[in-house]
């Protein structure tokens, strides 16, 4: 039986937007671990620990960066995968229902 | 063969970049919206009308840990002293009000609370003493000189009015009558010789946000001994009302001259506070206050509560009592800790509920050996922050005890 293949290009797309969110959520892994967390202090106007007020808000601002990359963007990648998937066996859906029409 | 022909033709309609783009618009579209569900608060963690709840207990075991350990005590400071001398005072300030409201939450704990209390209250009389009336304000205290006579700062002599009086409220200790009668001496004493009725904090600036609190003393003294301050409030009130108030918003200045000359206009980081140290003074006016600065500075977006420093009628600078302001949305660190305090003193729950999703979100806490502290925080403000999760209590001591009506 012949049939037919899922299109070729959205899946590397999805697969491109997976792979980001996971470096997004691994990057965010490692300031975690780093404990970059303690120099968020920086948005209160405090910068906590023996480091000088530059490089602690610097610390501060990778650590945010992470966490918003993991928080906000990594779930916006899944879910547009998600989506960018569920179009393909849309489309995949309904190339097989005009190829095999019911009846 | 029948397939690369079907993949041609299906291909053609829908290019690669334009299928990523609509599914990164959808995804946006459905996840802002949901974000702030995994940040939601269950409120009675927080918040609870008798006993501490949990939140708050943790919280609290932090709080009194930099209270009573001598290092950690000592590295916290130094780290509030660089941004600002003010927050190491006021820190001081919010710990003892949360923990007057903590023992008359819990009876049973007070013998526990007291000894933090007194701690707090001789260090800090301790170090004015020896360092002198600037050690508790910032560097541009000594550019000018005080309008009033003797130069003081109400800032200074209020907190540690209200700092005395609530120790006293929580359990009486007579050493501490005399100094809060000379307190509330010194601070009658400032008030009246401004036009305005308002003690200068700096030289020449009046803050709001003392002078409520100094009002707060009034009260709490004439709670505890019965002194009669109620022509100072009722003129107070009055001339507030009339001069002190920003006629675009209807919300009390946050500063002023001694001679009752706006400097800034209404500001986040004050008027929270303000509105509710105004409830023992003019139970209305306070909520009117309350109302307007929630209509035209408190905020939510996607489910996330936060205030602005200023009104969009009034452009001011982020400076170091707003904290940083996140550009674009204007969130104001200072002003959004504060509001905490307004909402909770209010009741405001929805708004307190969106506040601490912000909170839960942003404030980066974390919690080790059951006690928790917010990393974006400090200890001011997270004393801020156990302070309205615990609020309530003291104030309605003060007027259980009896205060004259105005």
């Amino acid at each position: 039986m012949n049939l037919p293949a899922t299109p070729l290009r959205s899946r590397p797309l999805a697969r491109g937007l997976l792979l980001r969110a996971a470096l997004l959520v691994a990057f965010y892994g490692l300031c975690q671990a780093a404990g970059l967390r303690e120099y968020t202090g920086f948005l209160s106007g405090t910068h906590p620990g023996t480091l000088a007020p530059l490089p602690s808000a610097l610390l501060g601002l990778i650590y945010l960066v992470a966490y918003l990359g993991a928080t906000l963007l990594a779930p916006i990648l899944l879910l547009a995968a998600g989506f960018l998937g569920l179009g393909r066996l849309a489309r995949h859906y309904l190339r097989i229902t005009k190829i095999y029409p019911a009846g | 063969m029948i397939t690369p022909a079907i993949n041609r033709r299906s291909g053609a309609g829908i290019r690669p970049a334009g299928a990523v783009g609509a599914a990164l618009i959808l995804a946006t579209l459905v996840w802002l919206p949901c974000l702030h569900l995994l940040f939601r608060p269950h409120l009675a963690r927080f918040y609870a009308e008798r006993g501490i709840p949990p939140q708050a207990q943790a919280l609290a075991a932090q709080q009194i840990m930099l209270c009573t350990n001598t290092a950690a005590r000592a590295g916290e400071i130094a780290v509030l002293r660089r941004s600002n001398a003010e927050w190491d005072f006021m820190s001081r300030t919010y710990m003892i009000l949360a923990l007057a409201n903590m023992g008359l939450r819990q009876p049973e704990r007070k013998a526990a609370y007291l000894p933090v209390m007194d701690r707090l209250i001789e260090e800090t009389l301790r170090l004015e003493q020896e360092r002198g009336k600037y050690y508790f304000l910032m560097d541009y205290a000594t550019n000018g000189a005080f309008r009033a006579r003797p130069a003081r700062s109400l800032f200074v002599d209020g907190e540690i009015a209200v700092m005395l009086a609530a120790r006293r409220l929580l359990a009486e200790q007579p050493a501490y009558k005399p100094l809060l009668d000379q307190r509330v001496a010194a601070l009658v004493a400032q008030m009246r010789q401004s036009p305005v009725l308002c003690g200068e904090s700096y030289p020449d600036e009046c803050w709001m946000f003392c002078n409520v609190l100094a009002l707060d003393a009034l009260r709490m003294a004439e709670a505890l001994d019965g002194t009669d301050h109620t022509d100072l409030l009722r003129d107070w009130l009055a001339v507030a009302q009339r001069k002190l108030m920003d006629p675009e918003t209807g919300l009390l200045l946050a500063t002023f001259t001694f001679d009752g000359r706006p400097l800034q206009g209404p500001e986040g980081s004050s008027i929270w506070m303000v509105a509710h140290g105004l409830q023992i003074v003019d139970p209305f006016f306070a909520v009117t206050q309350y109302r307007r600065a929630r209509q035209e500075l408190g905020r939510r977006i996607f489910g996330f509560g936060f205030a602005w420093e200023w009104p969009a009628s009034w452009r001011g600078q982020a400076d170091v009592d707003s904290g940083p302001v996140v550009p674009v949305l204007g969130i104001s660190a200072g002003s959004s800790g504060l509001a905490f305090v307004g909402a909770r003193a209010f009741n405001d729950r929805d708004y307190l509920s969106a506040l601490l999703t912000t909170l839960n979100y942003g404030g980066f806490p974390v919690i080790r050996r059951g006690q928790l502290r917010y990393c974006a925080s400090n200890q001011v403000g997270d004393a801020v922050l156990l302070y309205s999760m615990v609020l309530g209590p003291l104030w309605r001591e003060v007027e259980r005890r009896g205060i004259r009506p105005l």
